[in-house]
């Protein structure tokens, strides 16, 4: 019985068949680490991805959940409202979760830093403090109490998408003296011929080779009367060491700060994610859509996708992890919001004029609209909860990710909480 | 020649960043002054400067904050009233080819096509032809197929064509040349200058006008000969607080920018004038518009589209060409036409889309002061011409007014770039643009060249220029004389850029946040009202970006607000 014909998906033959255990849709942060963790068990596992993630504006950090001064995450899980996501995990399991999130990226190679009790701050481009909880370890994170008295901010020469005045003029409401200066190695300038091009992605492509050590040269010799070193995040594009490799050429503590998009950190992160997914057996299709599905008696038993048109995708669990409106998870039509694959129960209210606040820094209504699901993370049909189709990440409801402060762990959380749900069964 | 520091000495604005952004030279005593910073009041500076004249223009923000900035940018062949207002027609054309010959630089000649379709009278043409070759119109019937292979995005259905001579005209840099030409004349240009009040004699003449500096907080007081009211609608309670009363109806016009040029040549339906049957091609993006509400005056300052308005403007624009079915809407906005109507006739029944230029003294017995309004953004230097004619004749002037001949700064002819020679896309871009004025733009050094606004090609140095020459201090600012942010991702990654080189420039980091943050509510204004399908990802990578990724929601309390002082209101840029 086919629930819904594929949006512009070929007409269906049925080819192949191919079976896997679990099927995840998406390939951002939520699907990479359900699949890992799928994986990692021993479970033959296939994440569809659109590749439209959300990764790419990553702060290369992970926010859990803002905290008030002196508040604990288990009470600012608590003052949640009753919608949100975390509050269908119990707040001790969230405790392991949040543990298992850093081992998780720790054996795909990533370093981070975090506490499993608190936050700690990060650094914006404005150079905003932002409550956050965990970062990669190359990506500047304080404590409040313990920030450094006069940073070196440095930028390589003619690089827009990272501004040392915009950041000075942020540190300097917390206290804290900076100097700026501006650095170039040839293979900078060089790159930076092609104008339009001079982006954080191509200054890391560059940077991750030989060019780094002259370049630690040149910022070695600006450091003056300076206790710390801010540059902005275009190290370490592939490899997960050429980051830290380069900050420690510095003759002084040093960090990255996030840039405009994209996000090298964040592409840094969904690759090693990628490839540890892979290194576990996972097969990723990359660049497909998944277009239709199959449901019988209350189950998910097979996926369809947009280039695959003649195969089925069957599977003992399906895990819809597409994100939000940006990566296509959902979508907005003028006059409903629904969810394109199956056409999925979606929690939303109200018509076109109630979706947007007119205050753009106000929570957005239509940010906070997402998939419905039960207790334990299970999607719905028609009303009827389908017990073998799951939804992780930011296509859940309830999450009003800028007011609350989870955007990324969230996705971390309900992906690993989703991944657990499968394994015990 | 003066050759730098437009409303500034030079780098004036930039160094002082909260204090004040004129020259020191600026004096007390004028000849004229000018209110209002929209074309009109633009182009009555220019041509008072040309003809010797000492002119001071105030604005109360930005230039072309009023109609000026919201319309379509349409370059009118005049077809559009040929029937209607034979007069209004010849007016366009005449004007159209003087802009065309002035402002070169500010044109860009598509033609026009009016199209009739299967629910419209196809014998309207002929009394349309007609009409058009009467007012000296060069209209002519174009077959269907003929018309499709000239505009492929026109819809496929149409039963009839006429080809006139339509363009496009960029509104903010046809202003921001008049005003740049009028100081290049000697004349004075402060922005960001409330009018708040007239100075009179004993005898009842204004003598001069007190303002208040929305940039510094102050107050201060210019005298002048005449006093030229140009305020657009608002020149009616400019007018009022000079004891004079002109009986105006606001009419708001709502429209609609797609994230595509998805048309090369002006579409217009070849019918009655009507809502939303103009679809203009403007750079990198299209414009469908108008609607036509009356509205009370007090809401001037605050207008929006209404979501009947939108849907309208879709639907309609749908049937210009279908293909905007599946094109993303970035922006809605509004703007509020000037209309006036004859003083005999209060109910407003015979309004006026004509010229209307009033002498106060005669009118009123209030000598000194002059109101020109009505009249369109097409007819702008005429409407400059008569208002300086009357200006010159209370100051016993005779010299004749140049401004049909004198091309517009970076219009003149011998000023083409070579062709043949390579260069960077963003110079010819800015060549479209500036004109001849490239030769101020700085392009030599890997540093200008470095690429701004990736949608509208804009340069480090073209941003500098604007910043330095066309005495740009905030985004919008820099968006109305570059473009920057104007193109299909309106701004999305080059307002931080140019929040970065503002505050790099300015040395005030702060003021640059503030201004980045207004910039993105500003940007979010025109866009929910159209927020379905594509825009939604569009407004969600906005938030990504500016909320989780830099924190912008920081500075969101402290962004700047522009209320005006003589009205209640909101102001609203777009």
């Amino acid at each position: 019985m086919h629930q819904k014909a594929g949006k512009n998906g070929p007409s269906f033959k049925e080819d192949a068949t191919m079976r896997f255990d679990d099927i995840i849709i998406g390939g951002g942060l939520s699907g990479l680490l359900c699949g890992i963790s799928l994986a990692e068990s021993g479970r033959k596992c296939l994440i569809v991805s659109q590749g439209q993630s959300t990764l790419n504006f990553s702060s290369g950090a992970l926010d859990f959940l803002k905290t008030k001064e002196g508040e604990s995450f288990e009470e600012a899980l608590e003052r949640l409202p009753q919608e949100h996501p975390y509050k269908k995990i119990a707040p001790e399991k969230c405790f392991l979760l949040r543990a298992e999130v850093a081992g998780l990226l720790d054996r795909a190679g990533i370093g981070t830093f975090s506490d499993i009790r608190r936050n700690h701050w990060r650094i914006t481009p404005l150079g905003v403090l932002s409550q956050t909880w965990l970062s990669l370890e190359e990506m500047a994170h304080f404590d409040k109490e313990a920030l450094p008295e006069k940073v070196l901010i440095v930028n390589i020469s003619g690089f827009l998408d990272f501004s040392p005045s915009l950041l000075a003029s942020g540190l300097a409401e917390q206290g804290v003296r900076s100097e700026i200066c501006e650095v170039s190695v040839r293979e900078t300038d060089t790159a930076r011929a092609n104008s339009s091009e001079f982006r954080s992605v191509n200054l890391a492509r560059v940077l991750d080779g030989y060019a780094a050590s002259r370049l630690a040269e040149a910022v070695n010799g600006k450091i003056g009367d300076c206790d710390f070193i801010l540059l902005p995040a275009v190290f370490g594009l592939e490899s997960d060491t050429a980051a830290v490799r380069f900050l420690q050429m510095l003759d002084k503590p040093a960090a990255l700060v996030p840039t405009m998009n994209p996000s090298v950190p964040g592409i840094r992160l969904q690759y090693l994610l990628k490839k540890r997914f892979k290194e576990l057996g996972g097969t990723f299709l990359a660049g497909d859509t998944a277009c239709d599905g199959i449901v019988e008696e209350g189950k998910m038993t097979a996926l369809r996708t947009r280039a695959q048109g003649n195969s089925l995708f069957e599977a003992e669990n399906f895990v819809f992890a597409g994100g939000s409106f940006f990566s296509e998870g959902l979508i907005a039509g003028k006059d409903e919001i629904y969810e394109p694959v199956l056409g999925l129960d979606v929690d939303y209210s109200g018509s076109h004029g109630d979706w947007f606040s007119p205050d753009v820094f106000e929570e957005q209504p239509y940010m906070s609209f997402g998939l419905r699901t039960d207790a334990d993370f299970r999607v719905s049909l028609k009303g009827r909860t389908l017990e073998n189709a799951y939804a992780a990440g930011q296509i859940l409801s309830g999450a009003a990710p800028f007011r609350n402060g989870c955007l990324g762990g969230l996705s971390a959380i309900t992906a690993l909480r989703v991944a657990s749900m499968i394994k015990n069964e | 020649m003066q050759t730098a520091g437009f409303l500034s000495g030079k780098r004036c604005p930039v160094v002082k960043a909260n204090t004040q952004y004129y020259n020191m030279s600026v004096k007390k005593h004028y000849d004229v002054i000018v209110i209002g910073g929209g074309i009109t009041g633009a182009g009555v500076a220019r041509d008072c400067a040309l003809r010797g004249l000492k002119v001071l223009l105030l604005e109360r923000y930005d230039l072309t904050n009023g109609a000026t900035g919201r319309n379509h940018g349409l370059l009118h062949s005049g077809a559009r009233y040929a029937v209607t207002d034979a007069e209004a027609a010849s007016e366009c054309i005449k004007e159209n080819m003087i802009l065309r010959k002035i402002a070169a630089h500010c044109v860009e000649e598509t033609n026009g096509l009016f199209i009739t379709l299967p629910e419209d009278d196809l014998a309207y043409q002929k009394k349309f032809i007609d009409s058009c070759r009467n007012a000296g119109i060069d209209a002519r019937a174009i077959d269907p197929q003929e018309a499709r292979r000239m505009e492929p995005a026109v819809n496929p259905d149409l039963t009839g064509a006429v080809l006139v001579p339509d363009g496009a005209v960029d509104p903010f840099r046809l202003t921001v040349y008049n005003a740049y030409d009028a100081q290049l004349h000697g004349a004075d240009i402060l922005t960001y200058q409330e009018v708040t009040g007239f100075i009179k004699d004993d005898r009842g003449r204004v003598r001069g006008v007190t303002t208040y500096s929305h940039a510094d907080k102050s107050e201060d007081s210019f005298y002048g000969t005449v006093t030229v009211n140009a305020g657009g609608i608002w020149g009616t309670l400019i007018a009022g607080m000079a004891g004079a009363g002109i009986n105006m109806f606001p009419a708001k016009g709502s429209l609609l920018i797609f994230g595509h040029r998805v048309n090369n040549v002006v579409i217009n339906r070849c019918r009655k004038p009507a809502d939303a049957d103009i679809l203009v091609p403007g750079d990198t993006i299209c414009l469908i518009g108008t609607t036509s509400t009356r509205i009370p005056i007090e809401e001037c300052d605050n207008v929006r589209p209404t979501p009947e308005e939108v849907d309208l403007l879709w639907r309609e624009g749908i049937k210009l060409a279908p293909s905007l079915a599946d094109t993303r809407i970035v922006r809605a906005y509004a703007g509020v036409r000037p209309l006036v109507a004859a003083d005999n006739d209060p109910s407003g029944r015979n309004i006026s889309r004509g010229i209307v230029c009033l002498d106060h003294e005669s009118r009123d017995g209030i000598p000194g002061l002059i109101t020109i309004t009505g009249g369109k953004l097409m007819t702008y230097r005429l409407m400059a011409e008569i208002a300086t004619d009357m200006v010159c004749r209370k100051l016993g002037s005779i010299t004749p007014c140049t401004t049909a001949d004198t091309p517009l700064v970076g219009s003149d002819e011998n000023a083409r770039p070579d062709k043949e020679k390579p260069a960077a896309s963003t110079y010819r871009a800015a060549w479209g643009r500036h004109g001849s004025n490239i030769k101020d733009i700085a392009s030599g050094s890997a540093k200008d060249k470095s690429v701004v606004c990736e949608c509208e090609e804009v340069s480090v140095g073209e941003v500098s220029y604007a910043i330095e020459t066309l005495g740009a201090r905030n985004i919008v600012n820099l968006r109305r004389r570059t473009r920057l942010g104007m193109g299909p991702c309106q701004g999305e990654v080059c307002a931080c850029r140019a929040a970065g080189l503002i505050a790099k420039a300015d040395n005030c980091a702060d003021k640059a946040k503030k201004d980045l943050a207004s910039f993105i509510q500003e940007r979010w204004k025109g866009m929910y009202p159209v927020t379905w399908g594509a825009t939604v990802r569009e407004a969600q990578l906005t938030s990504y970006l500016y909320q989780g990724l830099c924190g912008l929601d920081h500075y969101a309390s402290e962004s700047r607000e522009e209320r005006p002082v003589i009205q209640g209101g909101r102001n609203n840029e777009i």
